[in-house]
């Protein structure tokens, strides 16, 4: 049977009776010898994926020795039930499930008896998400919660798994000996009280990879039971960026409020945390704050809060392209005169930008995949990639980035996609022994070293020519992507043959080898492997990487320390990167700019700008304005050497008179303070997201908190010019030129003005002294207050500030 | 093979003209400049450069192919049977001859005998008139790398590094030199338009000189709609005139180092530039011409954005002196013919030199006096192989021609079109044109032309780089 709740579905295939809900354990009993269903020697679960990881809760019966009882995920091991005393059973159980792990759709948990006497059983099968309130243990009886782990509770990462770190909260820690912690076996200290009754705040903690354990163990209990108990608030693979040498990483008091936001704007748009969030990160040790910031996952509920107006259930939706498309052209959240835009083959690029802007999932997710697709590895719908292939090649990138594979995998995965072979037309490259002839063309050959290695054949151009990169041409034979009459498309995967590839072993980079095996998928496989450590890519890849998503002022000093990072990486691991350099002083540096190109500065300003999901949905061209400005997602300006750049948009005048006109001409998009589409309503409530300062939304403070919002600088640039006039966009019905002298209109103020001008320096303090009344009862009261904070964020938007960041 | 230099004479070309009967230029439509005169197009203020970037690597030796020839040791006969699969054409020499024949107009005679594609008889024309000069062996980057040889070609720098990406371009330091701007009318500027920074660090650069005018008849900046008493109730005019003001103070109090001072002054420039250009275009209006090759739908042109371009380009030169514009910038994609190549820029070839297409257009709607002012560079990043790949293209080789358009330019041939020395070579994996003079020679004397001593202001290193012996590009401009 099969049952769906939440998007988690269980089915069991040996008791056609058994039912399970998400974040519940069931207890029924499954074995042989063991409660009263069949006797089976294996059991099998099945659930469908979220995206996200998850822990498994099992107890196991009877089970003599180690190994007796395996545990696999989709068909990798990922443990043994625990050893228990004959007829005993043991306490319950969690093994992670990373989401890396997981497929899309459906999902398989394995129990097989594999040794020992025939008696087995397993119980308490459950499935619980991180973050989730009932994703607590322990003996937790005054919050009527689980009570049924009064002495101890373990997690396991998974055997073959990463190293994993989870964030805890204790609950009704009374004394600093009550609770201890150890990790595969090794004391980790104790927690700090609790106070009764109540969560701590959260503690983080690694777990060794390939089947590491922690353990919290209640150590006064020895009768009845304590009131104590842990909860589960965040997993993840990695604190790897803390182990990313060559970084220096930024001390508590450099890691602020400013530095949290930076990081967000230059790799998650802003996404939409909260502001307390975001307050609390900064209050974190950048190492902490950073894994909970930036994660492959489908969704990141900090980084991207869903809003309590939605109620699309995005947050339980799978993160892939192809998923969210069909979302958006299906759900009832989207006006029905808006959903063909998802389904259409020019609009998949929509799709995506779309999803950046809704609440519930990830942006730094969108981010990378963005920056992967359309940047480093590019390819275009305008060159006879088509649509299902596009979507296929952003979905099977992101899938090896979730999964945390080494870089080179990614890269490698990338290349064997029909996509690329569309994009560069090997896909008709034949190979002809007899002839000794290779049907074939030069050009991915080149590109992969160059582009997605950075591997430019500088350490001998003649070799590089005539050897690496004619061989790698015959290596690029053999992938079809041939027209299927029954799909009435090309497939979204090439098909690797034998017949044509080229069979024997070839010489590649120097010292190289890629040896016959029998296709080309596997060659590029070890081909990545090798190239990743090549000099010349140690030297060019990571430079590239992070000058393409953040730095357009890349210097030789910052370029050397890039480098030593990633040298230092015996494996290369993006995520483990980006998320080092994120928390250094190589990013958060005064000579690091960032240009904004036209889809950063829409997306940043959208997710500033739309509170809920419902609002995104009904302003999709209002969404998507980048368009106007030259951009699409998927159709790069400069083909495979990727899209706009920031410092192209930088210097172009249409892109700065759009912005500019944008903030006038089409003042209304700001202003706008409720629509009425397709059944679908809504009403701008910036109450909801600008936190009152003692009860009240003075001008002042909601001057700062927009500006922060929107340019994320810690106010730096928000100086006594930029405030006068914002001050007076929010506390008066005209600009600051009428409001001091109506006969000035086009009077220019300039800092020598607000030094010297008594009357408008006055002006202005009184101005900032305003209140806005955002939460007042009457409807055109509200209106008004919003439309004038609608009129601040258009000016805000079009200020310098808007277009690009400083470092620091 | 070719002569290392061949300056035809210009008496020779009208002869020329008159035996091929294009008795004026291209077009055909010899009053049309008469016409232009008496419009309100700016006088330039001296000679202006427009260069032409075609990425990708365009394969010039597509365009202008040696002549066929039956003999099997001549360059002429091994170049077809070399790149026969490039032409989409058959093995057999026949079908070479044939698409010599059909495809191509004749020009030249002996060893020097080559083709312009028939889909490009501005070409044609501009060169039976003397006004083209077909640059040869010219090099730039040695990388075959697309990314690393376009930021060469832009900075006109061959020691500029693959991570050398904020560095002053050639046109950017040239307007610098000239007192004057760059314009760009695509739709970002390339980095070719970036000037050097004045603090002399070569990591930086400075976009005073630069102007972009990617949409010529939508320049100018939202300004209120209302005046006087009504001006307080407008909303949108509200925000224009905050905005106003605000860049206005900006302007004097922004730091000139900070990275948000090259958007006030983008901001300042728009706003100078937009009044006196909308003035100024009411008295010139958009040759209707360019309104169907820059649209979308109705456009002939393969890239429609090109068409838009060159009503940019027409537009920008007839404001030539509101813009104090010396230097242009265009650019043209899709030139990387791996796969298909006649199929690929043979139509690239007609947008550019076509009948009644971007240049030619673009030529027929400008008056005499800018005709004689302005020269065209079309060049891009590398050139290609010898030999066809296997895939009907050809694949990334370095060396290529670069080619100088103008009423100023010394018409012919500089530099070995087709080098006897290639003959071994055609036939040879990744063999590609052997670079013998830099770019710092051609573009040098391009500057040198827009005013004598900036070549090397512009290409300091321009001395210690080579030129192909005998080419004299200081005759390249009359």
């Amino acid at each position: 049977m099969i049952a769906i709740v939440a998007g988690l579905t269980f089915s069991v295939a040996a008791n056609a009776a058994e039912k399970f809900k998400i974040n519940k354990v069931s207890t029924t009993k499954h074995g042989r010898n063991y409660g009263t269903g069949p006797k089976i020697d294996y059991l099998k679960v099945k659930f469908t994926g979220t995206g996200d990881d998850l822990l498994l809760h099992a107890q196991s019966y009877d089970i003599d020795s180690t190994g007796e009882v395996t545990i696999e995920l989709n068909g990798d091991l990922i443990g043994t039930l625990p050893t228990t005393a004959d007829n005993g059973k043991s306490e319950g159980t969690l093994w992670l499930l990373p989401a890396g792990m997981q497929k899309t759709g459906s999902n398989s948990i394995k129990f097989t008896r594999v040794g020992g006497d025939r008696t087995w059983g397993v119980t308490k099968l459950g499935m619980f998400e991180p973050g989730s309130s009932k994703t607590a243990f322990g003996y937790l009886k005054a919050i009527k919660g689980d009570i049924k782990h009064p002495r101890s509770v373990r997690i396991y990462t998974p055997l073959n798994g990463d190293q994993a770190h989870i964030g805890i909260k204790f609950f009704d820690v009374d004394t600093s000996n009550e609770v201890r912690v150890s990790i595969s076996g090794q004391s980790a200290g104790s927690p700090a009280i609790t106070g009764n009754n109540r969560f701590g705040n959260a503690s983080y903690y690694s777990i060794p990879s390939n089947g590491g354990w922690i353990e919290f163990t209640n150590a006064l209990v020895t009768g009845s039971p304590l009131a104590w108990g842990v909860k589960i608030t965040d997993t993840d693979r990695a604190y790897g960026a803390v182990s990313v040498g060559g970084f220096r990483r930024l001390s508590s008091s450099e890691w602020d409020e400013a530095a949290v936001r930076r990081v967000l704007h230059t790799f998650a748009w802003g996404g939409h945390p909260r502001h307390t969030t975001i307050t609390a990160w900064a209050n974190m040790p950048p190492e902490v704050a950073i894994v909970q910031m930036l994660n492959f996952k489908h969704h990141n509920s900090l980084l991207s809060r869903p809003h309590a107006q939605d109620r699309d259930g995005l947050s339980n939706q799978p993160n892939t392209l192809a998923s969210i498309r069909s979302y958006l052209s299906r759900s009832s959240q989207v006006p029905w005169s808006e959903r063909f835009l998802f389904r259409d083959d020019w609009a998949m690029g929509m799709a995506l930008a779309t999803s950046t802007n809704l609440r519930g999932l990830n942006p730094f997710r969108n981010r990378i995949g963005i920056w992967e697709t359309n940047y480093h590895m590019a390819t275009n719908l305008n060159a006879g990639v088509e649509d299902p292939q596009m979507e296929r090649y952003y979905d099977t990138v992101m899938k090896s980035l979730e999964k945390n594979e080494p870089y080179q995998k990614t890269m490698a995965a990338a290349a064997a996609s029909a996509a690329i072979a569309k994009q560069y037309a090997h896909h008709e490259s034949r190979y002809y022994p007899d002839e000794d002839f290779c049907e074939c063309n030069e050009d991915f050959a080149r590109e992969y070293y160059q582009l997605f290695f950075g591997i430019l054949g500088e350490y001998n151009p003649e070799y590089h020519e005539t050897t690496v990169v004619k061989n790698m041409a015959r290596v690029l034979t053999g992938i079809e992507v041939v027209w299927n009459n029954s799909l009435q498309r090309e497939p979204t995967v090439p098909r690797f043959v034998s017949d044509y590839h080229y069979r024997g072993d070839l010489d590649l980079l120097p010292g190289s080898v890629s040896f016959d095996r029998g296709n080309a998928k596997y060659r590029l496989q070890d081909i990545s492997d090798v190239a990743i450590n090549h000099p010349e890519s140690l030297k060019n890849l990571p430079v590239k990487i992070i000058a393409g998503l953040a730095d357009d002022n890349m210097t030789d000093a910052k370029a050397s320390v890039i480098r030593n990072a990633w040298a230092s990486m015996s494996e290369k691991n993006l995520l483990d990167f980006i998320r080092a350099y994120a928390i250094s002083d190589t990013f958060h540096n005064a000579t690091r700019v960032k240009y904004w190109n036209s889809f950063d500065r829409t997306m940043i300003f959208n997710n500033a700008f739309y509170f809920t999901n419902r609002e995104v949905f009904t302003s999709t061209w209002q969404v998507n304005r980048y368009d106007d400005e030259g951009f699409k997602l998927f159709e790069p300006k400069h083909n495979v050497f990727g899209g706009q750049r920031g410092p192209e948009a930088a210097r172009s005048t249409d892109v700065f008179r759009n912005v500019y006109n944008g903030s006038s001409e089409d003042l209304w998009r700001f202003t706008r303070t409720r629509e009425y589409h397709s059944g679908l309503f809504w009403e701008k409530n910036w109450a909801s997201v600008i936190p009152k300062k003692n009860g009240r939304h003075k001008v002042k403070d909601v001057g700062e908190f927009l500006w922060n919002r929107f340019i994320g600088d810690g106010l730096k640039n928000f100086g006594p010019v930029e405030r006068a006039h914002v001050y007076a966009l929010l506390g008066s019905r005209f600009d600051l030129m009428q409001g001091v002298d109506p006969s000035s209109l086009n009077r220019i103020i300039s800092m020598a003005d607000m030094e010297t001008d008594a009357n408008l320096v006055n002006y202005v303090n009184k101005l900032s002294r305003q209140e806005l009344n955002l939460t007042s009862s009457s409807r055109s009261i509200r209106d008004n207050a919003n439309v004038k904070v609608g009129r601040a964020v258009a000016f805000i938007s079009a200020t310098p500030f808007a277009l690009a960041q400083e470092g620091l | 093979m070719a002569a290392k230099t061949h300056s035809p004479d210009r008496r020779d070309f009208l002869k020329k003209a008159v035996a091929t009967g294009a008795l004026y230029t291209a077009g055909g439509l010899p009053m049309l400049s008469e016409i232009a005169e008496a419009s309100g197009y700016a006088t330039p203020s001296g000679p202006i450069v427009v260069n032409v970037t075609l990425l990708g690597g365009p394969d010039m030796r597509h365009l202008l192919p040696p002549a066929y020839t039956s003999s099997t040791s001549s360059y002429g006969y091994n170049f077809w049977r070399a790149r026969a699969r490039a032409f989409g054409i058959g093995s057999s020499p026949a079908a070479w001859q044939r698409r010599w024949n059909d495809r191509y107009y004749q020009r030249g005679s002996g060893a020097s005998r080559f083709g312009i594609l028939k889909s490009a008889p501005w070409l044609r024309d501009m060169w039976d008139d003397g006004n083209v000069a077909i640059v040869n062996n010219v090099i730039g980057s040695t990388s075959r790398d697309h990314e690393h040889s376009i930021m060469v070609m832009d900075q006109g720098n061959r020691k500029t590094g693959p991570n050398d990406l904020i560095r002053s371009g050639w046109g950017g330091r040239l307007a610098q030199a000239l007192d004057a701007n760059v314009v760009s009318v695509s739709h970002t500027p390339r980095p070719f338009c970036y000037g050097a920074h004045p603090s002399g660090d070569i990591t930086r650069i400075d976009t005073k000189s630069l102007v972009g005018a990617d949409d010529t008849r939508s320049f100018s900046l939202y300004k209120a709609q209302t005046s006087g008493s009504q001006a307080q109730w407008d909303d949108r005019g509200m925000l224009a005139r905050t905005l106003r003001s605000y860049y206005g103070g900006l302007k004097k109090d922004i730091d000139p180092d900070s990275i948000y001072a090259e958007f006030v002054e983008m901001e300042s420039k728009v706003r100078k530039f937009g009044r006196q250009i909308d003035q100024r275009l009411r008295s010139v209006s958009e040759p209707a011409r360019f309104r169907t090759l820059q649209h979308w739908e109705k456009s002939p042109m393969r890239h429609p954005g090109f068409g838009l371009q060159a009503r940019n380009l027409h537009d920008a030169l007839a404001c030539s002196d509101i813009l104090n514009m010396r230097v242009g910038s265009m650019e043209m994609g899709a030139w990387d013919s791996h796969e298909g190549q006649a199929e690929m820029i043979e139509p690239n070839f007609k947008d550019l030199f076509g009948n009644n297409m971007a240049f030619d257009t673009l030529w027929q709607n400008l008056p005499g006096k800018i005709r004689k002012r302005v020269v065209f560079c079309f060049q891009g990043e590398f050139g290609r192989q010898l030999m066809a790949n296997g895939e009907n293209g050809t694949d990334h080789g370095r060396a290529n021609s670069v080619i100088l358009i103008g009423q100023k330019v010394n018409g012919g041939i500089y530099g070995d079109m087709f080098p006897e020395g290639e003959i071994a070579r055609l036939n040879r994996p990744s063999a590609d044109i052997q670079g013998l003079t830099t770019i710092d020679h051609v573009y040098g004397a391009l500057c040198d032309w827009a005013q004598p001593g900036t070549g090397d202001i512009v290409f300091p290193n321009r001395d210690s780089s080579r030129v192909e012996a005998g080419v004299r590009l200081d005759r390249l401009f009359a």
